[in-house]
């Protein structure tokens, strides 16, 4: 396995969540915001769309995080509410149809000291850092990535 | 490491919202909002404002702000914002007390952007005087960075709940 510059942690497109029924957005996306906090992650929203409908609301959510583990390797978490349809408010939460898009990324030399050098930086990486990247940052990332889709999961009331 | 020209701390953050609101009040409310946190001057805050009427009545709207504020002798943060607004037309909403008000119907479309940006005082630095603060220097732009941060996602969400969005 060579190590590059970014590297994907989720599968190819994502691990996507998809649900159709009652749930309470505001409840996932305040948990959301708030693990992104307790894991003192960067947090920021690339996008925030309501449509007001008929049929009821549609709602795109682009929440974006980061977190800078040391001065080469930065973590970066996504979650894509892409387009949660048919949104409408009852008694208990919200009725609609959900899909969740969850990834993760793993930043090397997030500075890009390196960029002049990029046969030492492949270097450095695959030799002298390789087991530290795969032993220590590679779970880290993916055991939050994995967490995160647990409290999803869990907010959606979906099987663990 | 040479410091940066500029510093991106908001990129490009988009609100959507599709539904009624009253938009003189958000034009408003925006501004002063950037004006206590001293961003904004009246005369030099707005960059753009283009108002088109289309042939169905319709009005489409473009404004651009820039809202600057001189951090010091080195640094400016800079909060820039884009709206648009497409297919809007006035309607008279009913509210809970009986009184009907004239709001805006239409797509509201922001674009926030914020930044830190190096002024010229500093490429005027030469030797020690510039080693010296670029050595010195580093704690402070990652303080810089934190409030520009918490100022800009501020305005973010002052935005969002005004239009009822979830923050």
């Amino acid at each position: 396995m060579v190590i590059e510059k970014l590297s994907k942690i989720h599968p190819t497109k994502g691990i996507v969540i998809r649900y159709h029924g009652v749930f309470d957005i505001d409840s996932l996306y305040k948990g959301i915001k708030s693990w992104f906090k307790s894991r003192n992650y960067d947090y920021f929203e690339k996008e925030n769309t309501e449509k007001n409908k008929p049929q009821g609301n549609s709602l795109i959510i682009k929440m974006r995080s980061q977190r800078e583990v040391d001065d080469y390797v930065r973590f970066r978490l996504e979650v894509d509410f892409d387009e949660i349809l048919r949104v409408k408010k009852v008694e208990h939460g919200y009725s609609g149809e959900a899909r969740v898009i969850i990834r993760g990324f793993m930043d090397l030399d997030y500075h890009d000291n390196w960029k002049a050098l990029p046969f030492l930086f492949y270097l450095y990486n695959n030799i002298i850092l390789k087991k530290k990247v795969l032993k220590y940052y590679w779970p880290k990332i993916y055991g939050d990535m994995m967490d995160l889709n647990s409290l999803i999961k869990n907010k959606l009331g979906l099987v663990k | 490491m040479e410091i940066p020209k500029t510093i991106k701390i908001l990129d490009n953050l988009k609100i959507k919202w599709e539904g009624v609101t009253d938009f003189s009040e958000l034009y408003k409310y925006m501004k002063l909002y950037l004006d206590d946190i001293g961003y904004a001057e009246e005369r030099n805050l707005e960059k753009k404002y283009i108002k088109k009427i289309k042939p169905e009545g319709k009005e489409q709207l473009e404004i651009s702000w820039h809202g600057e504020k001189k951090k010091s002798e080195f640094f400016n943060f800079n909060i820039d914002i884009n709206i648009l607004i497409l297919g809007m037309s006035d309607v008279e909403i009913q509210q809970p007390d009986g009184v009907k008000r004239k709001m805006q119907k239409g797509k509201f479309e922001m674009r926030i952007n914020s930044y830190i940006e190096r002024t010229d005082k500093w490429d005027e630095l030469k030797g020690f005087q510039k080693l010296y603060y670029e050595l010195t220097i580093r704690k402070r732009i990652d303080e810089y960075i934190k409030e520009l941060y918490n100022k800009s996602t501020g305005f973010h969400s002052y935005i969002k709940q005004f239009l009822g969005l979830r923050d």
